[in-house]
């Protein structure tokens, strides 16, 4: 067990090496000269000159990028924005809580409707209802999400003048954004909960609970229900990611100061280091929140632990 | 009472009284049978086959240039002459969203192809290989995958700048991951198969094992994947260029001309709302296609 959760944690450090290297890889690309820029376009070529020694612009790439890895390990630093001249970490930490507080949102509110949506059709399997249900939940899957976005404005902001269109200053502002990724996921989690209810609904200890005669509500609810959660809740995971990649695009949509919208002002304004940081750090977060994920549903579900355990032991024996 | 003799069946019937032979039933005949059946999954098809042609004949549907500006009909609401309405240049909405078919629809098909031919094939070699190249290459996907989809394409961007051929590279390296593993399921599901194994004993070379066993067999399953992709495509490309990171200005592309709306959403919605319906219309009809075809193709994933 802990074994297992040692060995994920190391797994991460090649990932993240792996990940650091492409971000490393497109800042090589970056058009001009970063120590020009920093500096203004009337600085004196020596000045520009010292500039560059001190960046280490001049080391070979391989010496850049070992300094680049040990900046973040040691001190952080995943560069400094070229508007503010503010380390990008520090610019965007605070932009990180309403990013992750709209995510957290969008992935409960997806959650709950598909889960329940799931159950329905489930039950009513093959009937109209539950092709309503699928059609439904696939509409909003399939239409991207900031034009879901522009639709729920335009009902609720603009014609109706119940939720603001943009901003965050009233907790209410929250709501639409909220809503417009969690809708996206919805046909995801029903999916699953409708496959796994009705792959549960056909095993035998539902039958004995029916043969017992134990009620239908108390049947779905406590014996099909529990067991047909646990697929769902590791899609939590997957989900995870396609929900913070759908709040960077609505945040731009609805004015909200996260770290989307930090992010695409800066590719507007040119700003490399802080789109490429903001990335970087993104990742990170993303794969250790996907990696708690993880171990916290081996914990919650010991059968899982022997077909993971075994399944990485058939692969190391594959491998090798 | 369910008909006895349907009318392919009779049809099937007069071929063989015909040839005097059995018809061989080919796998792709029996998925079009059951794709036939699936009443959404034609309504997506036929919705498809429309925005192609518009998407290839929009010189002719087109009433307007797309990018001519009328000074003297600017901000029109919907009439007979500007159908859709006209933006704050005077161009006519209903031409732009007609071109930006051409554009929305070819770009997602490029950007799926590349994502294809790169992710695709090393998903291919990794599924055929197995072993060290099979973990080296998922490992590398995996480092790709742990960048969300979209911030990845919109890094790209930034650093390459506006452009077609920009942004098709940007989807192309978001969606090669996923492409991989797409990919790589679909060859491992048929390299266990018996007729693998039975064409590596009698011989057969790695190339023509690949190209003329596993791929037309994987073929199906790579074919939904593609689908889906090009839906994919078309929603990051829009959502990019809405968020003013995709493509450049008077390029007429569906999310473009949403940007260009956005200050008028109050007063003129109708700017807005023909693009945003394009979108929805043409992501959806992709979407339903795309699972049309995974029943018909995959009749047992469902």
């Amino acid at each position: 067990m802990i074994k297992y959760i040692i060995k994920r944690i190391v797994y991460l450090i090649p990932i993240m090496l792996g990940v650091s290297a492409i971000i490393f890889a497109l800042k090589t690309f970056t058009p001009g000269d970063p120590a020009r820029i920093i500096l203004g376009n009337d600085a004196p070529q020596e000045q520009v000159d010292a500039k560059r020694e001190e960046l280490g612009l001049n080391d070979p790439v391989v010496v850049q990028y070992f300094n680049y890895i040990k900046g973040i390990v040691t001190k952080g630093d995943f560069g400094d924005s070229y508007r503010t001249g503010n380390p990008v970490l520090s610019e965007i930490l605070p932009r990180l809580k309403t990013s992750g507080l709209i995510t957290l949102g969008a992935v409960a509110i997806g959650a709950v409707i598909g889960i329940i949506l799931g159950i329905v059709s489930a039950l009513k399997k093959y009937t109209w209802i539950d092709s309503l249900v699928l059609v439904v939940s696939m509409f909003f899957q399939s239409v991207p999400e900031f034009v879901v976005g522009l639709v729920l404005i335009f009902i609720f902001a603009v014609t109706y003048h119940i939720l603001p269109s943009s901003g965050i200053e009233s907790a209410k502002g929250y709501i639409l954004p909220m809503m417009c990724i969690g809708l996206s996921s919805v046909a995801s989690y029903t999916r699953i909960t409708r496959s796994s209810m009705l792959e549960v609904l056909s095993e035998d200890y539902i039958r004995t609970a029916r043969a017992k005669g134990q009620t239908e509500r108390n049947i779905t609810k406590r014996h099909a229900l529990r067991n047909a959660m646990i697929p769902v809740a590791q899609s939590i995971g997957t989900n995870l990611g396609n929900s913070i990649g759908g709040a960077m695009v609505l945040e731009t949509v609805f004015g909200i100061p996260g770290v989307g919208k930090y992010i695409t002002d800066s590719i507007t304004q040119r700003n490399y280091p802080s789109v490429l940081g903001g990335a970087l750090i993104i990742a990170i977060v993303l794969t250790v929140i996907n990696l708690l994920v993880d171990i916290s549903f081996i914990l919650i579900d010991p059968r899982l632990k022997t077909t993971i355990i075994s399944g990485g032991k058939k692969k190391l024996k594959k491998a090798a | 009472m369910a008909k006895l003799y349907t009318p392919e069946m009779e049809k099937i019937a007069k071929k063989k009284a015909k040839r005097n032979k059995p018809v061989k039933s080919t796998p792709a005949f029996e998925a079009w049978k059951r794709f036939r059946r699936n009443k959404t999954a034609i309504v997506g098809l036929i919705v498809v086959g429309i925005l192609i042609l518009v998407a290839i004949f929009a010189n002719f549907i087109a009433p307007y240039d797309y990018q001519s500006q009328d000074y003297l009909a600017m901000m029109q609401p919907p009439s007979s002459a500007h159908l859709f309405g006209t933006d704050q240049f005077g161009r006519d909405i209903f031409s732009r969203c007609v071109y930006g078919a051409r554009y929305s629809l070819f770009i997602a098909l490029f950007c799926t192809i590349a994502a294809l031919l790169s992710g695709g094939l090393l998903g291919i070699i990794a599924g055929y290989c197995g072993g060290v190249v099979d973990t080296v290459i998922m490992r590398i996907m995996d480092v790709f995958q742990s960048i969300p989809m979209i911030m990845m394409a919109m890094c790209i961007v930034s650093v390459l700048g506006n452009g077609i051929p920009q942004l098709v590279a940007a989807v192309m390296f978001a969606s090669m991951p996923t492409m991989a593993r797409n990919n790589r399921a679909a060859i491992l599901r048929v390299r266990g198969c018996d007729y693998i194994e039975s064409s590596e004993a009698i011989g057969v070379g790695q190339m023509k094992m690949i190209f003329k066993h596993m791929i037309p067999n994987a073929a199906g399953v790579m074919i939904i994947y593609f689908v889906g992709f090009l839906a994919v495509s078309i929603m990051m490309m829009s959502a990019m260029s809405y968020i003013g990171v995709g493509l450049a200005a008077p390029t007429p592309e569906w999310g473009l001309i949403l940007n260009d709306g956005k200050a008028y959403l109050t007063s003129s919605p109708y700017m807005m709302f023909f693009p945003a319906l394009m979108i929805m219309v043409t992501c959806f009809a992709f979407n339903l296609l795309g699972d049309g075809l995974r029943d018909a193709f995959d009749p047992k994933s469902k």
